[in-house]
């Protein structure tokens, strides 16, 4: 099986969930090895755009990978991997920020849960290194926006629009149907230009 | 009125452009070091395990080990001392009552 494994694994193959227990169960090493190789870079993505910020993302992004390989036992093939580990992925972004947020207290970082209403006039500590030099500006009160969104809109907007998860990968991320989600992003994209008219009237002079 | 649509549209053009922002936003790579480190996890988390001596495992087992003997001998010996002071004043009472 190990062999089996470890060609699956060098030649880029895609492990179903139940394959995957199996080898985690027969090669620990080697199974955190398909998850590195597979899932690191959609990782560090998420980061990114959970913490908007490339420094920051790059710890947060090691310390998701460990808290995978030491809660690699756990997975019992419930939910998808994806599933799974945005879960976690989740989860230590909201903790981290949480711990950034008391250590500092600045008032400048973005809490993931927070509603806020509307825009606020602040500026954000923005280093996203995805968005082009020419649409920081813009990039900038997007990602205000979204924040000002309801929370579970916020999310499906995040995972469908900026991280290219489908509504199927989303649906399990966020445990609700396609159309569910289908509406959560249709009221989203809704909101979302009431914020930003709202932004653009209240700074047209 | 013409201005107002002129206004509306430019509000919507800015709009659009916003929310375009997102079709544009490319996933950035992952930095060579960071994926090294991520790679070397497995590695250090057992170093850090290995950190603590076998020798000291074991030390420690025995100690818990010796800590249940002696509880156990004592409370053993307890029993027993308990159990002759109890027919130590069965046979005294008896006593005492013949009397």
């Amino acid at each position: 099986m190990i062999k089996e494994f470890n060609y699956i694994r060098f030649n880029n193959a895609n492990l179903t969930e139940q394959e995957f227990i199996t080898c985690a169960k027969q090669d620990k090493d080697a199974a955190f090895s398909y998850l590195t190789s597979t899932y690191a870079q959609k990782i560090y993505g998420s980061c990114i755009q959970l913490l908007r910020n490339s420094e920051d993302a790059e710890d947060l992004v090691q310390e998701v990978f460990v808290s995978i390989y030491l809660s690699l036992d756990s997975f019992g093939g419930k939910s998808k991997l994806s599933t799974w580990i945005y879960a976690i992925t989740h989860n230590k972004a909201k903790e981290f920020l949480r711990n950034k947020t008391r250590l500092k207290r600045s008032g400048t970082l973005t809490i993931l849960d927070e509603h806020a209403e509307g825009i606020s006039s602040h500026t954000i500590n923005f280093n996203h290194p995805g968005v082009q030099l020419e649409d920081k500006e813009r990039a900038a009160v997007l990602f205000e926006a979204i924040d000002s969104l309801a929370e579970n809109q916020a999310r499906a907007y995040r995972l469908a629009k900026i991280e290219g998860y489908s509504y199927a990968e989303i649906g399990e991320i966020m445990e609700l149907s396609v159309s569910s989600i289908e509406s959560l992003l249709f009221r989203a994209n809704k909101c979302l230009r009431e914020i930003l008219a709202d932004f653009y009237q209240k700074n047209k002079s | 009125m013409t201005t107002k649509g002129t206004d509306m549209n430019k509000e919507q053009h800015w709009i659009d452009e916003v929310t375009a922002v997102s079709e544009r936003i490319k996933t950035p790579q992952i930095p060579a070091h960071v994926l090294e480190r991520i790679q070397a996890i497995p590695s250090s988390i057992k170093s850090k395990i290995d950190l603590v001596p076998k020798r000291t495992i074991w030390l420690v087992a025995a100690s818990i080990a010796a800590l249940i003997a002696v509880n156990i001998y004592v409370s053993s010996t307890t029993n027993s001392t308990s159990s002759t002071e109890s027919s130590f004043e069965e046979t005294y009472f008896s006593h005492l009552k013949q009397l």
